[in-house]
């Protein structure tokens, strides 16, 4: 239990009200400082995270995802003890198996960052339609940004403090995908993927982002 | 293609240029104000002479004097909404970061929480 006492999870959370309490209770099985943010959610999800156990950041309105991350980000940096991050989606999509796999991956001090990659092993089911819009926009991220990744677009992520430090998102909403792996890449952080399985559950598949969010992505980190 | 029909166009992707990286300049607001005084005198202009303006269109290889004035229109329009979206993305982002540095304040325990209903 005490093993990731020195690693914060960082939930951004909108409206998350009937997954949250679970998504918590499963994380703190393994990590016990959970820094949920909620994001201005009109729900109560942000008082069923503390309910849960978590330690919510409030964000006073709704300015996505990216801002949600950054605020995560900064609040764990406010403790010194803190050496590593995890990013985790709030709607229950991830493993908590998966985020202790990455941070043990740091722990070896081998990596910076470790990318959760959904395309590297088979668990991940996906309809055929948000397959070819994720493998388009990895190709954008890596074309943009040198890396090689086969996921850019992967809520779950685990990377040091150094790493933390560095990071500054800009984008508010989802934009801020690209733009994490684009800072990665200018830092020159190591880095490498590990296979995640993301659960596609009836409620994160009506949460989840349409299809169409991608033209307003593409749009946001070109225009700006 | 005339030469001014080329002079037109340049001048449309100049405009977009410094909107796009001049935006809160001192110039860049001056530049606006010109331009909208500019645009209100020619329409003004061409209500009272509407022969004048066609045969300065026509100069540009344009038929009629109100087909410049739609084009120019059409110049400043796509301008200002560029221009308000370039906006209203810095405002979003200023209020971002004072309010990211508000609640990690309220995360350290320094302030209150903010009543998200007086924010309405």
């Amino acid at each position: 239990m005490l093993e990731n006492n020195d690693t914060v999870v960082v939930v951004p959370v909108f409206s998350e009200a009937p997954v949250i309490a679970q998504v918590i209770a499963e994380l703190s099985q393994y990590f016990p400082h959970i820094y949920c943010i909620d994001d201005g959610s009109p729900d109560g999800s942000g008082e069923i995270a503390a309910k849960s156990g978590a330690h919510v950041v409030w964000h006073p309105m709704n300015f996505g995802q990216g801002a949600a991350l950054q605020t995560g980000i900064e609040a764990g940096l406010e403790n010194p003890d803190i050496k590593y991050f995890v990013t985790f989606d709030g709607d229950g999509q991830h493993s908590p198996i998966d985020a202790v796999e990455m941070v043990k991956t740091l722990r070896a001090r081998e990596f910076d960052v470790v990318f959760g990659s959904r395309f590297l092993d088979e668990r991940t089911e996906l309809t055929a339609a948000k397959r070819v819009v994720l493998k388009l926009a990895v190709s954008y991220t890596n074309a943009l940004t040198g890396l090689k990744l086969t996921d850019a677009h992967n809520g779950l992520r685990a990377f040091n403090r150094d790493v933390a430090k560095w990071i500054n998102l800009q984008h508010n909403g989802m934009a801020h995908a690209t733009e994490i792996v684009n800072q990665i890449s200018k830092g020159n952080f190591r880095y490498c993927e590990r296979p995640v399985h993301i659960v596609y559950t009836d409620y994160s598949k009506a949460k989840g982002q349409s299809l169409w969010n991608s033209v307003n992505i593409l749009f946001d980190l070109i225009l700006r | 293609m005339r030469i001014a029909q080329l002079f037109l166009m340049a001048v449309i992707f100049v405009l977009l240029w410094f909107a796009l990286h001049h935006r809160s300049s001192t110039e860049a607001r001056a530049f606006r104000r010109i331009a909208f005084l500019g645009l209100t005198v020619l329409i003004i202009l061409a209500v009272i002479f509407p022969g004048t303006l066609t045969s300065i269109a026509n100069t540009f290889g344009i038929g009629r004097g109100a087909d410049l004035v739609i084009y120019l229109v059409a110049i400043g329009l796509l301008f200002f909404s560029v221009s308000t979206y370039l906006k209203f993305g810095d405002m979003d982002r200023r209020i971002t970061l004072l309010s990211r540095h508000i609640a990690l304040l309220e995360s350290k325990g320094d302030i209150g929480r903010v009543d998200p209903d007086s924010l309405k």
